[in-house]
């Protein structure tokens, strides 16, 4: 599963320790599942969506689908 | 560093070793943790007054017997406990571990057994008992690797 939560992270200029302090998870939690080793549960999932105000399907997404295009039409 | 997130503590050394844990973790594995100490220093303590004889036959005898089985029975509650509220990416190294602990602990005891009655070694439960731990820590220490 790819992500997009190293750039959202660091569009709001927070450290791995400081997202994590915020989802309730430790830092070791954040960082794998910015490196994809590990793929959240829906429930924390849908707390990073929450607090980034963005729907899953613009942070998740499975491999081969670019992020935020789940779902879209294809153009033409 | 936020207060909630603690690196490298004794407790995660020895029983959750992951580069970072909560703060609630922790607490919640030191409290098996200290549960385990108290089971050994009970038991040992118990098995010296048991080996000694001070202690009169009979019922007396059978509650210093068990005694320590009250510490190890809480500190496997506090330990299910901990692995209940921990959060997910501990506790997902947590049960690969023990599972790994668990087989391995399951191949050594039939195996030395096997061996056993072949004559070929002399190990007792406990060689299978320590052979499940230390695979439990290896696997808490690949898990703390596999996902930094």
């Amino acid at each position: 599963m790819r992500n997009r939560l190293k750039v959202l992270r660091a569009e709001r200029d927070w450290t791995q320790a400081q997202l994590a302090e915020a989802l309730s998870v430790s830092r070791q939690t954040v960082n794998a599942i910015e490196k994809q080793k590990y793929d959240p549960s829906l429930p924390l999932a849908f707390r990073i969506a929450r607090l980034f105000d963005q729907p899953i399907e613009q942070i998740f997404e499975p491999d081969g689908e670019a992020p935020g295009a789940a779902g879209r039409p294809a153009r033409g | 560093m936020p207060e909630s997130t603690v690196r490298n503590t004794l407790a995660a050394k020895l029983l959750g070793r992951c580069a970072d844990m909560t703060a609630a973790d922790r607490r919640n594995l030191y409290q098996a943790t200290w549960w385990l100490a108290g089971w050994a220093v009970v038991y040992v303590g118990a098995a010296q007054l048991l080996k000694r004889g001070g202690v009169p036959s009979g019922a007396a005898t059978a509650l210093v017997a068990l005694v320590p089985s009250v510490f190890a029975v809480v500190a496997i509650l506090a330990y299910i406990r901990f692995i209940r509220r921990a959060e997910e990416l501990q506790r997902k190294i947590q049960v690969e571990a023990l599972a790994l602990g668990f087989g391995a602990g399951f191949v050594a005891s039939f195996g030395l057994e096997m061996l056993g009655k072949a004559g070929l070694v002399e190990a007792e439960v406990s060689s299978a008992f320590l052979v499940m731990i230390l695979f439990y820590v290896a696997g808490i220490w690949l898990g703390g690797r596999r996902y930094a």
